[in-house]
């Protein structure tokens, strides 16, 4: 039933969130392989010469150079790219935040929890869902 | 300090005020739920929050969520603390509130480590590492946050202030909320309330990084 053992590409520059989500994935026993990118114009540049796309992105929301949703806009216009799946990871509450990021075809917008179980049980479903589901390449 | 008192007692908030203005700590009163819930539909920076687990009409199961990003304490008799404490999570402190229940309550920050424990197990490495990722990381951004407010550059502010969060967060700093806050108040570029706010938070932070260190030279 499982479908993909895909790349799960992590778009995240704040290095301790990056070490919790690698803990949590291996936490979790998560066999993906994950890729880390430090910001969107990175992640453009990976994604353009991956030899295979990844079955989800990661995104966070406040980073510099090329922020989230601003990378967003541009995968969008990529027709090779488009259809990658992304979750927003993020601590924003913003409700803009939300709306732009929807508007530009968001799988899912998470707020990271303060409780580290809730975390864990959330990078839990995030993985279970996508790898179930079937992805359009 | 801001302190949130929420209780429904008249006695109780007597006594509570004359405390309060003993130790003089800033505070503000709510009588109810339906007021918490009023209270709550915008942003609020509190240092800590002490409710009753019962109101007339509710208990603290009902109203928790709105405080999620708060240190909370929730105050009930010595009697019905006993047959709490076994069936839920919450910090409780015995009615009638004291000086020293009260104090140690206030202690400016703290860390709860209980986040960055589960997330570590017994990886010796990883806490290091993580501890000197976040001593950096916290380092650094007091350095920026320090530059871009004389530069008054509110995007930068805010900017700067979230990406702290994360730090804050895995060791379970009590200053969430007024990073949250501080957040909100850079969007609004509300210069007069958010200047002394970042200066609380660069100064919090500060003690933040001690104790971090003191943590690590725990190990």
């Amino acid at each position: 039933m499982i479908q993909n053992n895909k790349t799960i590409l992590v778009i995240e520059d704040d290095m301790v969130d990056i070490m919790t989500i690698k803990r949590v994935v291996k936490q979790l026993e998560i066999t993906n392989p994950l890729h880390v990118e430090n910001n969107g114009e990175e992640a453009l540049h990976y994604l353009l010469n991956a030899e295979e796309l990844p079955g989800l992105i990661l995104l966070d929301l406040n980073m510099p150079k090329m922020n989230g949703i601003e990378f967003l806009n541009e995968l969008r216009k990529i027709n090779l790219l488009k259809n990658i799946p992304v979750v927003v990871l993020t601590t924003s509450k913003e409700q803009q935040d939300k709306y732009n990021s929807f508007d530009l075809s968001i799988s899912g917008y998470m707020i990271k929890p303060v409780d580290f179980n809730q975390f864990k049980d959330m990078v839990k479903t995030i993985h279970h869902y996508w790898q179930l589901s079937q992805l359009p390449y | 300090m801001r302190v949130l008192y929420i209780e429904d007692d008249s006695i109780d908030i007597i006594a509570f005020k004359r405390l309060a203005e003993k130790l003089n700590v800033e505070y503000t009163i709510l009588h109810s739920m339906s007021e918490v819930e009023e209270h709550f539909t915008k942003p609020r920076i509190y240092d800590l929050i002490i409710s009753d687990f019962y109101l007339n009409e509710s208990n603290a199961n009902d109203f928790i969520h709105y405080f999620n990003d708060f240190n909370v304490s929730l105050i009930s008799s010595k009697e019905k603390i006993n047959s709490l404490v076994n069936t839920t999570n919450f910090q409780f402190i015995e009615k009638p509130l004291n000086e020293n229940a009260f104090t140690n309550r206030t202690k400016i920050i703290t860390l709860d480590l209980t986040y960055f424990n589960e997330l570590a197990g017994d990886d010796m490495q990883f806490k290091i590492e993580m501890f000197d990722v976040a001593l950096k990381s916290l380092s650094e951004s007091i350095c920026k946050l320090q530059e871009i407010i004389i530069l008054k550059d509110f995007e930068k502010i805010k900017f700067e202030v979230h990406k702290m969060k994360s730090g804050i967060r895995v060791f379970g700093a009590n200053m969430i909320s007024e990073i949250s806050y501080a957040e909100c108040i850079a969007l609004e570029k509300n210069e007069k309330e958010l200047f002394p706010i970042l200066e609380n938070i660069i100064s919090n932070t500060k003690i933040t990084i001690d104790l971090i260190k003191e943590e690590k030279n725990k190990l």
